[in-house]
């Protein structure tokens, strides 16, 4: 049934969190590369109120799987994986797709570049070495053009893909988006969360195949109000507070909850704080 | 209208408040209508009842505003129960398929351990990690 898990105060302990909606002709196939890759990594497959049989394959091919009683949004998925890492210890967490376009293969480099620089997290970019080995449609092309040039913008640094759901963070950023990852646009909007909180990220260069099976969270048909809504959202985010004082609250297993909780203090992660005075 | 609704338990005490005074203000405006001219007066507004529209759209602007706002945190507290449930359905599932003996140390965290140092039983771990609905209750009893 469930792998057993490896010591979670090890220093190495690494947990892949793989959100997941109706991927079930593809999830199989994910979960087993990165089991052959990574042998001793926990992988977390977040099912996301799929109606298939998603949740059954994740678990026939060795995942942990953790259920959303219904649909919350990439976003949401991601960070349940994310709280999932943050009670249990986990040093460093690796974030991919269920679809089958990340591949395993790019883990072991980016954990590589994050521990080689000092970085606290690690994307991988689909544009940062030019070499496009699929074609994108010319609409997604250009709002991915888009995105990159907003955070640029707004973070100062630069950004080549900041689309991609291909991440590896450290403890202090599983920190940080366990309780601030946004429920629609996690990969554009993470990016200036993570440069709000101080903390160091940086691209590599990946290969992503095609999707397998599925289809795309994102409707081409869409962009453009999908694109105007994401502008918003960044620039929306770009101007929100992250404090941490609240995260080290959060943290302290013994800590409960004084008085009335800061709305933005999203979390009463299972077990860790009464949820009701 | 509303006695009504707070009396069937539609409406909460704290929301039919505000539609209580919303109620005393237009009861009040139709039975001194002076009160209007003498408010167009001081607003320096020419036809009178204009006055009363636009303080009916501020209103409701205003109401529509904190209603988002209430559903905002709503919609926030709901993404945090689901996520609370995914993750302790998947712990209650860990701690049925395990022995105790065999629990990884970090599902025990300092919340679960009674300070008395007695050993834990199942049930007590059980009982006392995962707050259980009704319904969830007896599904557990009769599973």
């Amino acid at each position: 049934m469930t792998t057993p898990r490896p010591d979670p105060v090890c220093a190495d302990s690494l947990l892949v969190i793989i959100p997941a909606l109706n991927e079930q002709g593809a999830i199989r196939q994910v979960v087993k590369g990165v089991h052959v890759v990574l042998p001793t990594a926990d992988i977390l497959v977040i099912d996301d109120g799929s109606s298939d049989d998603t949740a059954q394959e994740a678990q026939a091919a060795g995942a942990l799987v953790v259920r959303h009683p219904f649909n919350l949004g990439i976003g949401g998925a991601v960070q349940t994986g994310l709280k999932f890492a943050c009670h249990h210890h986990y040093e460093y967490v690796i974030r991919m797709d269920g679809d089958g376009q990340h591949d395993a293969c790019s883990i072991q480099a980016m954990l590589a570049v994050l521990q080689a620089h000092q970085a606290d997290m690690v994307i991988g970019s689909r544009f940062l070495d030019a070499d496009v080995d699929w074609h994108i449609p010319l609409s997604r092309r250009l709002g991915i053009r888009l995105y990159a040039l907003e955070v640029t913008w707004l973070t100062g640094s630069r950004f080549t893909d900041t689309t991609s759901g291909f991440w590896a963070m450290n403890r202090r950023t599983i920190q940080v988006l366990a309780a601030y990852l946004p429920q629609d646009y996690p990969d554009v909007e993470s990016r200036i969360i993570v440069h709000k909180a101080g903390l160091k990220q940086m691209e590599l260069p990946v290969h992503m195949g095609e999707r397998t099976t599925g289809v795309s969270s994102i409707n081409l048909a869409r962009s453009i109000y999908y694109a105007f809504k994401v502008t918003v959202a960044v620039i929306t985010t770009a101007l929100k507070d992250y404090p941490l004082a609240v995260l080290e609250n959060h943290n302290a297993d013994t800590v409960r909850a004084k008085g009335r909780r800061h709305p933005l203090q999203s979390h009463s992660l299972a077990g860790d704080l009464p949820t009701d005075p | 209208m509303t006695f009504q609704l707070i009396r069937k338990h539609k409406l909460r005490e704290e929301y039919a408040l505000i539609w209580f005074a919303a109620s005393l203000a237009i009861f009040l405006l139709s039975i001194f209508d002076s009160i209007v001219a003498f408010l167009a007066t001081i607003f320096a507004v020419k036809y009178a009842p204009t006055l009363i529209l636009v303080f009916g759209i501020l209103f409701c602007v205003v109401l529509l505003l904190a209603q988002t706002v209430m559903l905002s945190v709503q919609a926030n507290r709901i993404r945090d129960l689901a996520q609370s449930i995914g993750l302790l359905e998947w712990r209650l599932r860990e701690l049925e398929n395990q022995p105790l003996d065999e629990l990884p140390s970090s599902l025990l965290t300092d919340n679960d351990r009674p300070d008395n140092g007695h050993p834990l039983t199942r049930e007590a771990l059980l009982t006392h990690e995962v707050p259980m609905t009704h319904e969830s209750q007896i599904k557990h009893l009769t599973a």
